[in-house]
């Protein structure tokens, strides 16, 4: 028997019980704390609703509002009003939900559309107090390209950004399975098997994927631009362009035009801007090229010894910044520093290593030993670890009388020992990168300056008028009218890079009236993606071809899931009163009567057929 | 003297009443600056470990506490996000608005004044239907539209001016030898434009309405009477006419430090109000406490200055 979508090659049943069984270590019981009202289906899953502090089942506003969505609707009620938050700044996503309200209205469902300030939206996502649906859109990062950043955070069971508490356990054995799997052929196959069942089960909706990644440069005075997939030409993310465009003019220094600011010189501290900028100016063990192939960077080889172990060669004749050379202790003191010390940013990289032992100095190799056997080693752990000189780093903590919080250093001359040095910095202002031309990458041009222009008009204005050559693209992309207006300015060239972005949205399958899969499958016809993406993105996107996270053009796509339910409110009606449901007088949609066998079966099951629920379990 | 004491013990009671309401406003802000902080691969325990760490799981009063202490002793900690100390973040910002709006504060009043006066003296002149009638027309103009405009005009087509921040990349480093640089100027020409082009309409109006009054008064005529020449008789006016100017200098000083957000970022130029605007958005409390703290103190001293200065040039009011 297998269990099989609609397109693309089965998932053998045998091996997902298998997984499902070794992952979560026997059967499921119902579990329900002793001071807690709620259950669920399977006791490992009871971790996410016991955490410490004032969260879900600690939480009155997530019982508030959680209570109600588990009870059995009475005879003749209503769907009730289902909640979606927008963060005020998103107006696109506005536009959308405008139109998926009113086609949803038409099937007897009525939205309550709130704008918040981005601050309260990212609490209440954060407590799972966002309402019904969660919008989310994609910023892409290196590492972000592995799998599990998407499919494990907004899908797995116990993570806490699960914002719909969807606990498909076949999903989750095969996210453990895959985080754990150290051989890149047989991690593929899990995580195509995983998207599988996310489009299967109908847990998130893509409504778009894009916008595109449309970028503009002085082509007048730059040639030789990289564009790489997802990032484009202008991300300090995937910096090819500053190592590779070569000058037009006599003018070597790239004026590079940032949206974010420049808060901070410390990469421990410093937020997604900077942390890029710091990735330029200290070298990380592994890039991506332009196609998010892993490439060798300052670690120049490495071996796997096990499923938990790897050896490291580090690349030889590397130097700082301020003429040390870059030798094997100086990696070793920096894993050592982020395991004593770290719980910023490079926690996530290092959450999993264990130790490291320098094992041939001469060839400078470290072993790196990890907790269990793992899966993101080169697509995370090489991708998010910088290399930090031991000779000035060594006692800093102790110096600068930081206590236990790396955070509180004050790195104002950063030393590192990549392709860039660190030149003049104005804080918010303006930071100069001067180019190491003893860098195995060495960079063609003599200095990247990035200037802050907090004003998308005034980032436009400055590419026009010759001031900037180009915009820092990880959060500011052109839509196509920009584009079309900076393209009648001469000099000015307009670039358009495949994306890997996406809009999406998360129900919340764990609650009324979501736990209903047929429901959900009602509501995916009532989306109108292609209104998203020719209409509010203007053309810049693409339809989604599945319900997954890692979209085409992502290495680790599944390129045959099931297709998205096309746009078809009449479909989605014949859906629902197929499933028991019915219309009030004045067109709201009412739930199946409580003696539908059929709908308490579906309710009570959450997921498709096939498939195993963990997640919270009705009350009563 | 006692009076100055009395108003001086007011702005104490006026500080603490600020404070009050800031830190209930503060702790009704939506959102929570530990998830923001927090990178989100984390788990919620570090979370939970930093909320502990910025003592916001203290019960209220003791936060309440140890927020009305620091702010007495100006001891505004570090910012959350910016790895420096919210005193230095303070000095650096405040100092930048200063530099913008110091200069077109001088420029609108001198000349504010003059016009404003000359536009009184002369009652019924085309000369005064035209300043009042343009300055009306600035003073409604948003200063983002104006903002804009000047940019497109003089910097993107035209480009005679740099399209932004407060000197060319590159330039000089440190405040002063900034300030002191003529790059600094040529950045300072269109947002001190779009200053002056409104603020000026303040002493404007205001001079002018208080010369209509003064130019009916008996010493006017005494003047006259006395063959003073009308260029004397119009100093004498201008005189007495500024002081309801006193008390305006002071609170347009307070707004023009705390009001030019939308000009920082239009212009780049990274001073008070765009550093407070960031520090809301990102819930950085310390920034943004005492970020309003002082822009309250500032308004109040110069309130109060105004108060005294007023006390001394009018003897009436004493």
């Amino acid at each position: 028997m297998t269990q099989q979508g609609n397109g693309g090659p089965p998932i053998a049943r045998r091996t997902l019980l298998q997984l499902a069984g070794a992952s979560i270590g026997g059967t499921a019981l119902p579990a329900r704390a002793a001071d807690s009202e709620f259950a669920v289906a399977n006791a490992k899953y009871s971790a996410l609703y016991q955490r410490t502090g004032t969260y879900y089942t600690k939480d009155p506003q997530w019982i508030s509002w959680t209570r109600p969505r588990l009870t059995w609707p009475k005879a003749g009620e209503k769907v009730p009003e289902l909640t979606v938050m927008i963060p005020s700044v998103q107006t696109n996503w506005l536009d959308a939900w405008r139109k998926f309200a009113a086609d949803a209205g038409k099937l007897g469902l009525k939205y309550n559309i709130q704008q918040v300030s981005e601050a309260r939206w990212l609490d209440m996502i954060n407590l799972h107090t966002h309402g019904d649906v969660e919008v989310h859109s994609a910023i892409l990062r290196p590492e972000r390209v592995d799998p599990a950043e998407w499919a494990t955070s907004r899908a797995y069971g116990l993570d806490r950004r699960n914002y719909g508490e969807w606990v498909n356990q076949q999903y989750d054995a095969l996210i453990e399975a895959q985080v754990a799997e150290s051989d890149p052929a047989k991690r593929l196959k899990l995580v195509q098997d995983a998207q599988r069942i996310l489009a299967d089960d109908l847990y998130i909706t893509q409504f778009g994927w894009g916008p595109g990644v449309i970028e503009a440069y002085n082509s007048a005075a730059w040639d030789g631009v990289v564009q790489t997939r997802g990032f484009g030409i202008g991300s300090f993310n995937a910096f090819h362009t500053f190592l590779r465009a070569r000058p037009k003019t006599e003018r070597r220094k790239m004026i590079v035009g940032t949206h974010s600011l420049l808060e901070t010189t410390s990469i421990i501290a410093a937020g997604n801007n900077m942390r890029a900028i710091g990735r330029m100016i200290y070298d990380r063990l592994a890039y991506m090229d332009e196609n998010l192939k892993i490439i060798p960077w300052a670690a120049e080889s490495w071996t796997r010894v096990d499923d938990r172990t790897w050896d490291i060669r580090l690349r030889p004749g590397m130097t700082f910044h301020d003429g040390k050379p870059v030798t094997i202790d100086d990696l070793q003191f920096t894993f050592d520093f982020m395991l004593k010390w770290e719980r910023g940013n490079f926690w996530t990289a290092n959450q999993f290593l264990q130790k490291t032992e320098v094992t041939d100095a001469a060839n400078g190799i470290l072993r790196a030993t990890f907790k269990q056997p793992y899966g993101q080693f080169e697509s995370y752990f090489l991708q998010l670890n910088v290399i930090l000189p031991k000779h000035i780093w060594h006692n800093m903590m102790a110096e600068q009388g930081a206590g236990d919080d790396p955070m509180r250093l004050r790195i104002d001359k950063p030393i590192g020992s990549g392709p860039f040095r660190f030149g003049r910095y104005r804080k918010d202002a303006e930071l100069q990168l001067i180019a190491d031309k003893s860098h195995f990458s060495k960079p063609s041009v003599d200095e990247v300056w990035a200037v802050v222009t907090p004003s998308i008009d005034g980032l436009l204005g400055r590419l026009q008028g010759g001031d900037i050559d180009l915009i820092e693209s990880s959060d500011t992309h052109l839509t196509p009218s920009q584009a079309k207006q900076l393209a009648d300015a001469s000099g000015i060239t307009i670039v358009h890079t495949p994306d890997l972005n996406w809009l999406h949205g998360v129900p919340r399958p764990s609650n009324m009236p979501w736990r209903d899969y047929e429901f959900r499958r009602a509501w995916h016809h009532s989306i109108d993606r292609e209104f998203l993406v020719k209409v509010v993105w203007e053309g810049s996107g693409r339809l989604p071809a599945g319900n997954t996270f890692l979209v085409e053009g992502n290495p680790w796509n599944n390129p045959s899931l099931p297709p998205v339910p096309p746009f078809d409110l009449d479909k989605a009606r014949d859906i629902l009163k197929a499933a028991g449901y019915s219309w009030a007088d004045d067109g709201r949609l009412v739930y199946p009567p409580p003696t539908d066998a059929g709908f308490r079966k579906r309710v009570q099951q959450v997921c498709k057929d096939g498939y195993t629920w963990g997640g919270l379990e009705m009350l009563g | 003297m006692a009076a100055v004491l009395r108003r001086v013990l007011l702005l104490a009671l006026t500080v603490w009443c600020i404070l009050s309401i800031m830190f209930v406003l503060f702790k009704l802000l939506p959102g929570d600056p530990a998830t923001i902080f927090v990178d989100n691969n984390m788990p919620m325990e570090m979370i939970e470990h930093q909320r502990q760490l910025w003592g916001l799981n203290d019960p209220w009063w003791v936060q309440y506490l140890r927020y009305i202490v620091n702010m007495a002793l100006f001891r505004f900690g570090d910012s959350f996000f910016q790895n420096q100390t919210v005193a230095d973040i303070l000095a650096e910002k405040v100092a930048n608005t200063c530099a913008m709006i110091v200069p077109a504060l001088l420029v609108s009043v001198v000349f504010g004044t003059i016009l404003g006066a000359l536009a009184g003296w002369k009652r019924g002149s085309r000369f005064e239907q035209a300043t009042v009638t343009t300055s009306l027309l600035l003073h409604s103009a948003p200063s983002f539209f104006m903002g804009i405009l000047v940019l497109m005009v003089f910097s993107y087509q035209l480009r005679w001016l740099p399209p932004g921040g407060m000197v060319s990349l590159g330039g000089p480093e440190g405040f002063w030898a900034m300030i002191a640089s003529r790059d600094y100027l040529k950045h300072l020409i269109l947002p001190g434009l779009v200053l002056v082009s409104r603020e000026i309409t303040g002493p404007i109006l205001l001079v002018r309405s208080s010369m209509l009054e003064v130019k009916g008064s008996d010493f006017i005529d005494i003047l006259r009477a006395k063959g003073l020449t009308e260029r004397r008789i119009l100093v004498h006016a201008t005189r007495n006419a500024l002081l309801p100017l006193v008390t305006y200098i002071a609170v347009m000083t307070g707004l023009l430090l705390q009001g030019q957000v939308l000009l920082e970022i239009i212009f780049a130029w990274p001073g008070i109000g765009r550093e407070l605007v960031t520090a809301l958005g990102d819930l950085d409390y310390p920034v943004a406490q005492a970020a309003l703290y002082v822009m309250a103190l500032v308004i109040l001293l110069l309130n109060l200055l105004a108060d005294v200065l007023y006390g001394l040039i009018d003897p009436r009011s004493r």
